[in-house]
């Protein structure tokens, strides 16, 4: 593999943060490899040519049966469904944002990669889609190569359902415990316990997160001039180099 | 066949039912508690308890979220409800034939885990507590709830509640027609008094003369006949003939008012602006194409790619992209079902620019809604208000979700719009709905993006949704008044994911240079689509038994011109079908090759082998004769009024603070951000100015600026986007009302940074009925109206040099019925003129509204304007006669001043930019200061003309004054007037004579401003 790993990018189905996704890994110094879904069932071994997956946010299946539940389907059963787990085996990483979020704990590779589901996203307190900026904290226990050099982040959230609710508290102090919740909103925003918006699996390999990095990948996308760090670019470019370090490795 | 019934609920609380019980306390209904749960019935050839072990192994894949929802199949009692047994269950379904998408989806969930052949629909169920009547819970379910257009709704009593689980039915299409003739034909030998009852039986919404010109065409003499014979068609027209005509001759797909000849006469002795009496041949060409080609020659402008004649209207602002803008209205669905209405009002104007050229991608939306005051009717109203339609905020709520779900699921930001409430809106909401969508210049293959061809022998290929009866007689039905008889048929529900699978393969399809033209399917369905097409090539041949159907017993008629949605018909060279279909498959999409263009010269029709219709083209689109109308203007007139209350305050023994107060509340000028910011609007991660901005993110924004760079464009280019309307400004002058409308959406775009000398303009009409008869007593003065207001949009245009690039129109805008008390009313919209601008821009020198910082310069640009008629505050407040005046709009002004403003924006001279409209000087300064929480004292006459004068050309704007030197030099030779200061201190000070009129803390101005949701 070359220096500019190849990442998959998800599309199709209602996906629609998938051109602006595909941009940050580019712009992040990686090979973006945009796939629709139908072409991946259709032939999963496409997986394993990448050293890495996104799935991007939007409203897969239009989001009708419950945020992302009809995509972790698609992806979950079959051959693709081996496939998958076997690039989850390999410890590559796998990032889900927003829907992407979702379908990852709907598919139960989060918060464990064992196909058990200990947390999902619930309807926002509120109620309703919120579009608006937050300021987001790492947690000092946070361990993961992803937000590695990031101590907070400014980016937006665009949801109707992100509120983490988990199976059972015993779940969420072991996450603690673990380092596995990773991003914080800095104030409540939708009702989320602990105000978590993003987890990881216990080997830091999978990412999800409700804000969206893709979307403040240049700072001409701030929501005010004051902010001239592109905060969402170094998530792209900790996975790329991630991408490098395992090719090698 | 075997029913199941599967109700989820959820178990968290959310705030979803505490606005229902807030509408039904409104409503003197004494609900204290709903609980929402999702119903799903499925229904398959298994035996029950097959079914059942289906249902037990994918209840937690599909249906419920075991972290957070119960389910349950049996009717245990109350189970979802804690044992707590709700006083009465209501359940809202729709009804058969209408889209449900969440139905669709399980199907295809059900199917990709192996379960083939379930058929599902969907509900939602509401348990309602407290002490109602079951009178009262029928009204939650019509009022509030449900629609009953196209949703059914039942409920239970308690006790009742269970047998819901034992009378188990989904709902099934039963359609009149299964009964009748697959082809009829229309007796052209009886009288036109029996044709125009026929024309107004069958919706096809034919006068007179157009009946009257096809009885001359169909006869024994008519040129066609030997070749109808030939195919075995009569000298008479047949059904399906007579719904193209009555479609594609419709005013909402031809625009016969504007292309009329019009008799124009002026009846007064001095007037403004005068036009003189005069014959205008077609207003489109005198006022609307000829501005645009003047200024094109004029201006030597080398940008307008594409303009009047494609879907949408193209411009290059871009070295690498072309950028397509277009604006629609969809006013009478809406109207019917706020939702339905809305939702494919903007997924169709999305499916207008994927149409335009080969096709571009969508990248932002734009909406604009006029209606009554939601909070209407008060106490004491309800007399008033017409019956059968929705109430505003009702609708409102309605129209807004509509363009939420059709916009956030198709991943299209929503980056500007307004919302505009006045009393005459209550008859029929305007919604109108725009996208801008980019294409590259050219294709992989070399062809140029905007050039549409069709060779004779391309298939015809409609792709998307299959046809069903929801959709049928769109275009003719909007072209007619609303009233109780108003067609179900015409009201249908988007289906986003259908569109965006849809968009996504055309734009793959497009790249792979696999078809040549295409055009969107929407009013008037195959007859409008595949009629305009066969122009290109002279001919087509179709056979409607191919296409795929919702549902068996559509009869030919109804597939030629139903407008069943997410639809577009391509052009495809028959080496390339292959590749189209399987590349469709792939994606999931349905495509079906419906014929072939050809240059016979007609519009060829079958159902199998059998022809139902064959039109020349000639007589489909050439041979109508021209409208003949008649116009005057004698004045503005008193304005009639539906409501006998007249609202407004005193002007005097107020104090300035109450002033402000409540035109700072009113619907007009006080904070969208509840709606907006359920819109998604940074979505494709390009927009640069979004609609609220500061540290804060309360500061709203004059315009929406799109970062062309993301969609493949140069690095610096944008396009700003902005609006303008001032409807009451008609009830003075239409003439005034267009220059105003211009202005603001000009003043906008210029306010974010956008370049007057690469901008351009689209023109939506909105009107009453301006054709004169027994119905419409007034047609000729609403006529005059019209022409008016053309005439001041074209002279604006030529003064600015801003082409027009696309525009529409809706000429049907009145409700005629009767109100709450019995008695029969007409409420016509005011004449209405939304004009959106788009300006070339860049994203290093673009500026948003907020005050930045403390210590800066706050200056009044423009000259101060005088007269307050048509304002906001007038509105509110009595004016007296010194005030009653609409400020004039200095063309010449305004223009050198926009080419300032964008020099200023190069230099980076503004710290921030805001321009005066609804509201005047002092909402825009108030409005200034929330977005970095700052405030400002300053030096204002007290005077009501100048805090809410709403004169054109006019921005607030703060200067560091380290800039101030060169804004003093750039701005020399324009007015421009020093008030004062940006403070650290959160108040706003108005002070005159060094004496202190009004003070008052930004935040107390935050919470009037702040809409309460």
């Amino acid at each position: 593999m070359t220096d500019q790993p190849p990442i998959m990018v998800l599309h199709g189905e209602g996906i629609n943060c998938d051109q602006e996704t595909a941009l940050a890994v580019r712009t992040a110094g990686g090979t973006p490899i945009p796939t629709h879904i139908n072409d991946l069932v259709a032939e999963p071994e496409r997986l394993m040519r990448c050293a890495g997956l996104i799935i991007p946010g939007g409203f897969s299946f239009g989001d009708d049966l419950g945020a992302g539940r009809l995509l972790a389907l698609r992806l979950k059963y079959g051959a693709l469904g081996d496939m998958l787990r076997l690039f989850v085996q390999s410890e590559k990483p796998i990032l889900g944002i927003c829907n992407g979020f979702q379908v990852l704990t709907q598919l139960g590779l989060l918060p464990n990669a064992n196909g058990v589901r200990e947390v999902t996203l619930a309807e926002n307190q509120q109620g309703r889609f919120l579009n608006c900026w937050v300021r987001l904290e790492v947690p000092v226990q946070a361990s993961c190569f992803w937000l590695q050099g990031m101590t907070s982040l400014y980016l937006p959230i665009r949801h109707k359902e992100g509120r983490v609710v988990f199976s059972d508290p015993s779940v969420h102090q072991r996450l603690v415990d673990n380092g596995q919740i990773v991003l914080r909103y800095q104030e409540a925003m939708n009702g989320s316990t602990d105000r978590i918006a993003g987890i990881c699996d216990p080997t830091g390999c999978i990412l999800g997160l409700m804000p969206h990095p893709e979307a403040f990948i240049f700072s001409e996308t701030a929501p005010n001039g004051d902010i001239v760090q592109a905060e969402g670019l170094t998530l792209f470019q900790n996975m790329v180099q991630y991408c490098q370090q395992w090719t090698v490795g | 066949m075997t029913c199941l019934r599967i109700e989820v609920q959820q178990v968290l609380e959310t705030h979803a039912g505490t606005r229902i019980v807030k509408d039904a306390n409104l409503l003197g209904i004494p609900l204290r508690h709903v609980k929402i749960t999702k119903g799903y019935i499925l229904e398959a050839e298994h035996t029950h308890s097959v079914l059942s072990k289906v249902v037990e192994e994918v209840v937690f894949d599909l249906f419920c979220d075991p972290l957070i929802e119960t389910y349950t199949t049996v009717a245990e009692p109350w189970s979802l409800w804690n044992q707590t047994e709700p006083n009465f269950v209501l359940e809202v379904s729709f009804r058969a034939g209408v889209t449900d998408n969440v139905g669709r989806s399980v199907e295809e969930a059900l199917s990709f885990l192996g379960h083939e052949g379930i058929a599902v629909s969907t509900s939602t169920l509401y348990a309602l507590f407290g002490n109602l009547t079951e009178m009262q819970a029928l009204e939650i379910g019509q009022q509030i709830l449900g629609n009953t257009l196209i949703e059914d709704i039942r409920v239970w009593s308690a006790g009742t509640a269970d047998r819901r689980f034992v009378d188990i039915s989904r709902p099934k299409v039963q359609l009149e027609s299964q009964n009748v003739n697959l082809l009829t034909t229309i007796d052209m030998r009886q009288s036109i008094e029996d044709l125009l009852l026929e024309s107004q039986e069958r919706c096809w919404a034919l006068n007179r003369e157009e009946l009257s010109h096809i009885q001359d065409h169909f006869t024994e003499q008519n040129p066609d006949r030997a070749r109808r014979v030939a195919l075995g068609l009569s000298i008479d027209p047949t059904d399906v003939e007579m719904e193209i005509l009555a479609q594609t001759w419709s005013e909402h797909c031809k625009h016969k008012i504007f292309n009329a000849q019009i008799t124009y006469t002026e009846n007064l002795a001095a007037i403004e602006h005068s036009l003189g009496d005069q014959t205008i041949n077609s207003l489109f060409r005198t006022y609307i194409r000829s501005a645009t080609e003047t200024i094109e020659t004029n201006r030597n402008i080398d940008w307008l790619r594409s303009v009047f004649h494609d879907n949408a209207g193209v411009v290059r602002f871009d070295q690498q992209l072309d950028v397509a803008i277009k604006v629609e209205t969809h006013n009478s669905p809406s109207a019917l079902d706020p939702y339905g209405g809305a939702i494919t009002g903007i997924l169709g104007v999305n499916r207008d620019v994927l149409g335009v050229g080969l096709g571009a991608k969508p990248i932002s939306n734009m909406d604009v809604f006029c209606t009554a005051d939601p909070s209407w009717p008060l106490l004491g109203m309800e007399e008033q208000m017409p019956v059968g339609l929705f109430y505003p905020g009702r609708l409102l709520e309605g129209i807004h979700k509509g363009v939420e779900e059709g916009g956030n699921k198709s991943g299209i930001p929503t980056i500007n719009g307004a919302m505009f409430v006045d009393r005459d809106y209550a008859g029929k909401p305007l919604v109108f709905v725009g996208t801008v969508g980019v294409m590259p210049h050219r294709l992989p293959n070399g062809h140029s993006t905007v050039d549409k061809t069709v060779e004779i022998g391309d298939r015809i290929v409609m792709v998307g949704g299959a046809i069903g009866a929801d959709g049928i007689h769109g275009a003719t039905f909007s072209s007619l008044e609303l009233n109780e008889n108003s067609p179900v048929t015409a009201v249908q529900i988007g289906d986003p994911l259908t569109q965006k699978r849809m968009l996504d393969f055309i734009l793959e399809a497009r790249d792979l240079g696999l078809y040549t033209c295409i055009t969107d399917n929407g009013a008037g369905g195959l007859s409008s689509s595949v009629g305009e097409m066969a122009c290109f090539s002279g001919g087509a041949r179709l056979d409607l038994q191919r296409a795929p159907t919702k549902y068996a017993g559509l009869v030919p008629w109804e597939l030629m011109v139903s407008e069943s949605q997410e639809r577009m018909t391509l052009a495809v060279p028959p080496d390339k079908l292959d590749r189209l279909l399987q590349l469709a498959k792939q994606r999931g999409v349905v495509a079906t090759d419906l014929g072939y263009f050809s240059d016979s010269g007609y519009l060829d029709v079958y159902y199998g082998i059998v022809c139902v219709a064959s039109l020349s083209l000639n007589f489909l689109h050439d041979s109508l004769p021209q409208m003949k109308l008649v116009a005057c203007w004698d004045g503005p007139r008193k304005r009639e009024t539906w409501l006998d209350e007249d609202y407004r305050y005193p002007n005097t023994n107020v104090s300035w603070l109450t002033k402000i107060h409540r035109v700072l509340s009113s619907p007009n000028v006080r904070s969208k951000e509840s709606w907006v910011r359920q819109y998604d609007h940074e979505v494709q991660g390009a927009t640069h100015i979004k609609p609220f901005g500061g540290k804060t993110q309360t500061g709203p924004n004059d315009a929406g600026v799109i970062w062309l760079y993301p969609h493949g464009g140069e690095r610096q280019n944008a396009v700003a986007i902005g609006c303008g309307l001032a409807p009451r400004m008609s009830l003075y002058d239409p003439y005034l009302m267009a220059q105003y409308a211009v202005d603001e959406a000009i003043r906008n775009v210029v306010a974010v940074g956008g370049d007057i000398d690469n901008l351009c303009l689209l023109d939506n009409f909105c009107w009453p009925d301006p054709v004169q008869s027994s119905k419409t007593p007034d047609g000729e003065y609403k006529l005059g109206q019209l022409v008016r207001c053309c005439a001041g949009l074209h002279e604006i245009c030529l003064q600015y040099g801003t082409p027009l690039v696309s525009g529409k129109d809706s000429m049907k805008n009145d409700f005629r019925g009767v109100n709450g008390g019995g008695e029969p009313m007409v409420i016509s919209i005011l004449p209405t003129l939304l004009v959106t601008a788009m300006a070339k821009s860049s994203v290093q020198a673009t500026q948003t509204s907020d005050f930045k910082l403390a210590g800066d310069l706050i200056y009044l640009i423009g000259k101060d304007a005088l007269g307050l008629s048509g304002s906001e505050y007038a509105e509110h407040f009595v004016i007296d006669a010194s005030q009653s005046a609409v400020p004039p709009v200095d063309m010449e002004m305004n223009h050198r001043l926009y080419k300032k403003m964008f020099e200023g924006h190069q230099r980076q001279l503004f710290a921030s930019v805001h321009d005066i409209s609804d509201g005047g000087l002092v909402c825009a300064l108030i409005e200034s200061c929330f977005g970095n929480g700052l405030g400002c004292r300053v030096e204002i006459e007290p005077t009501d003309q100048a805090l809410f004068s709403e004169g054109t050309g006019r921005f607030v704007v703060s200067i560091s004054p380290n800039n101030h030197q060169d804004f003093l030099r750039l701005f020399a030779e324009l007015p421009h007037q020093y008030l004062g200061a940006v403070t650290e201190e959160t108040t706003l000070t108005l002070e005159w004579d060094e004496r202190v009129y009004c003070s008052a803390s930004v935040e107390s101005f935050f919470v009037v401003w702040r809409e309460d949701d």
